[in-house]
């Protein structure tokens, strides 16, 4: 292949988070983050469908308090988990949309919206799939070269299941996924980046990552650019939304005390309540009381609340004492102590918060912490650096760096008695490959069950089940003599593979964890692929069609505007008349025949009306072309305006 | 349930003579492999583990490169660490 036919095509790095999502780019020797269309370096991770089509990010999210149950956000507190998870089932009380099963012995959640007068299902892969396209193209249209391949970041605490769900959101969005970086280690390489990494000495750090709602803590020793995890602990359900919740529920508890009615019902309530919630949590990092107002929140009551800072803790507090176990943990487990840490690096949204800082600055001993590196772009930041190291790209510094993550949840299988027999440790090194023998119970035995598990726990049923494959066939003999050795591999993404092998036979058994724990299937993703190619395209239709029609509806506001500012004497009153007239039945074609109309339509009758104006008498023409387009910079600015829509 | 599997137990470890505690074999083959004479100390192993990594380690392989080879060369040498530690540590 010659490499100057290949098109130039960029490996990005995407922070894929919870409420808002990342992209950045190695290119010219440099991390680039990249602001989307509307100048925002990160976007909304939300969609949402109206009457007329789907928005992605910042529209999204900025019509939620309009239109809340066709408004999708936290996909990311979906992915990879069965509906009848008990952190999902608590968390739909709280989501505006509907959230269902689908039904299979799976268990898969599916995302219900209405769109177009037709009820629409989505698996949580596919919500995140339409904010990554978002974030490609957002890429693409700064690059202006396709994007194709991608390091997707997930929490380092992400379980073996959400992993794989990411990364299948990522091919139905049409990227090769390169590799899944633990958010953490990511936030890692932008810190190594800022600082000098290639001591021969070796340094270890701590990276606090607490997100809109996850929350991951990673111990690494860094020594000649290598960046070596020791540990990883977290949540992979904490985060800045918990604490909005909170002081939403403060709220609405003093709502119904001010006013005995109870807006919890009232969906668009809840949504602008919430809103003003996450604004207050904000302002609360940098002031020490804020004031929260909704006009006619519910049934024409007004709402205003004081909040100060030190009450904003309360209602947290719990939280964020939690938030201290893994990082005592994560020391525990690196087997380092606390003063043996130079740098703590914070990540993520929510360590702005002061009461967070304020702990984990006394968990060691006064320590000032390292806020050099920002907390909102650092993952995106060292995501870009992966993806350059990863495809060959990149500086010297760069291509000088080594990643070595771990797996962040022993992994075993079920024996004896229904206990844990762990293969794979936590904290090990990836990638990794470990073997263990087993034999039979029972004389002439013919086959084993393997269940497979992760977690810490020493019985199987306190853990987390992740699949289940039968050894057939074994040669029959007494019990305790078969061989079988059962191999677990993971990946450098942290994704799992289980075989086991019969020694004497050689048969040889692998298994397909893919279709056991409610993974999407290579069908079903083939499926939602061309799905989505389809919603790309009536995407880019339907929002074509609207940039037309909001043009001719500028058009005949100022086709309005210029016949009522010309006075009596340059206009005649028949022409008036018959000008008006035009623009009457103009109006009533865009109200009737215009709501199916499309682009070309719309620029038809554009052209009519300017036909109109144009066979006009010259004097009247320049009058009337002058009032249009007097304020030229308004008339721009309108046009910019529907453009955003 | 009798079609769980068993675990077949490992064999008696050969317990080693008291101090001066003799590394095994296995432990002097462990250090060898990261380039190392068996007396190193924790941060020797450590740093040439890392220099190791940095050259066998399946992403920093050039174009071309069979990546199975690279991947079971580094978990060679990362399970020779693993041991070096576990016996320094000791």
């Amino acid at each position: 292949m010659q490499p100057a036919s290949e098109e130039k095509s960029y490996a990005v790095g995407i922070d894929l988070g919870t409420t808002y999502s990342c992209v950045g780019v190695y290119k010219d020797g440099e991390v680039q983050i990249i602001a989307n269309d509307q100048g925002n370096r990160t976007t909304p991770s939300y969609v949402a469908w109206t009457e007329q089509e789907r928005l992605l990010g910042d529209a999204a999210k900025n019509q939620v308090a309009s239109n809340p149950t066709n408004t999708v956000f936290d996909a990311k507190r979906l992915i990879g988990r069965r509906f009848d998870d008990p952190i999902v089932q608590a968390d739909l009380k709280l989501w505006p949309f509907k959230v269902v099963s689908d039904g299979t012995k799976d268990d898969k959640p599916l995302i219900e919206i209405f769109y177009q007068g037709v009820a629409k299902k989505f698996h949580p892969e596919e919500i995140s799939s339409m904010i990554l396209t978002k974030m490609k193209q957002t890429a693409e249209a700064y690059l202006g070269h396709r994007v194709r391949e991608a390091v997707i970041t997930v929490p380092a605490y992400f379980n073996d299941a959400q992993r794989q769900a990411t990364k299948d959101a990522g091919e139905i969005a049409g990227l090769r996924v390169l590799r899944i970086v633990n958010e953490p280690t990511a936030a890692a390489i932008a810190y190594g980046l800022d600082k000098s990494t290639s001591a021969q000495k070796e340094t270890h750090i701590l990276v606090f990552d607490m997100g809109g709602g996850t929350f991951d803590v990673s111990v690494l020793a860094i020594q000649e650019s290598v960046f070596e995890v020791k540990a990883t602990a977290g949540d992979p359900h904490l985060g800045g939304e918990d604490f909005d919740n909170r002081i939403l529920s403060h709220c609405i508890a003093d709502f119904r005390r001010k006013y005995q009615s109870d807006p919890t019902r009232n969906q668009r309530a809840v949504r602008r309540l919430r809103t003003q919630c996450e604004r207050a949590k904000r302002l609360l990092s940098t002031q020490t009381s804020v004031t929260i107002e909704v006009d006619s929140l519910h049934e024409g009551n007004d709402f205003s609340i004081r909040l100060s800072r030190a009450k904003f803790e309360e209602l947290c507090l719990d939280y964020f004492k939690k938030a201290m176990e893994p990082v005592e943990q994560c020391l525990k487990d690196s087997n380092l102590p606390q003063k043996a840490i130079s740098d703590i690096v914070m990540v993520g949204g929510s360590t702005r918060i002061p009461k967070v800082q304020e702990l984990i600055k006394a968990f060691f001993h006064g320590k000032e912490l390292c806020k050099s590196i920002n907390p909102d772009e650092a993952v995106a930041y060292g995501a870009a650096v992966q993806a350059a190291i990863v495809s060959g790209h990149g500086s010297e510094e760069v291509q000088n760096m080594l990643l070595l993550d771990v797996a962040p949840l022993s992994l075993g299988i079920e024996t004896a008695g229904g206990m844990m027999q762990v293969l794979i440790e936590r904290n090990s090194t990836v990638s990794t490959s470990k073997s263990q023998d087993f034999t039979t119970f029972e004389d002439y035995q013919d086959h084993v069950d393997i269940s497979v598990y992760e977690g810490e726990r020493a019985m199987v049923k306190d853990n987390n089940f992740l699949g289940k494959f039968t050894l057939k066939d074994i040669p029959k003999s007494l019990r305790g003599v078969p061989k079988i050795q059962v191999t677990f591999t993971i990946d450098t993404n942290g994704i799992l593979q289980v075989s086991a092998e019969d020694a004497k036979s050689n048969k040889k058994s692998e298994i397909q964890i893919a279709n056991e724990k409610g993974r999407l299937t290579q069908n079903d993703i083939q499926k939602m692929l061309q799905e989505a190619e389809k919603y790309k395209g009536e995407d880019e239709i339907s929002k074509g069609d609207m940039l037309a029609k909001e043009e001719l509806k500028v058009y005949f506001q100022r086709f309005d505007k210029g016949i009522q500012d010309l006075d009596a004497s340059k206009l005649q009153e028949q022409d008036r008349e018959r000008l008006e007239k035009k623009l009457a039945d103009a109006y009533h074609w865009l109200e009737h025949d215009g709501l199916k109309a499309g682009k070309p339509e719309f620029e038809a009758k554009q052209k009519e009306l300017q036909a109109v104006m144009n066979t006009e008498t010259w004097t009247f023409a320049g009058h009337l072309h002058s009032a249009l387009y007097r304020n030229d910079w308004e008339w721009r600015a309108a046009l910019l305006v529907c453009r955003e829509f | 349930r009798s079609d769980i599997p068993r675990r077949v137990p490992d064999p008696p470890a050969a317990r080693s003579s008291p101090a001066p505690k003799a590394a095994p074999p296995q432990v002097v083959a462990a250090f060898r492999a990261l380039l190392l004479d068996p007396t190193a100390k924790e941060e020797e192993v450590k740093k040439s583990f890392r220099r190791l990594a940095k050259q066998y380690h399946p992403d920093k392989q050039a174009e071309g490169v069979d990546l199975e080879v690279a991947k079971e060369r580094f978990q060679r040498i990362k399970t020779a660490y693993e041991t070096c530690m576990d016996f320094l540590e000791v």
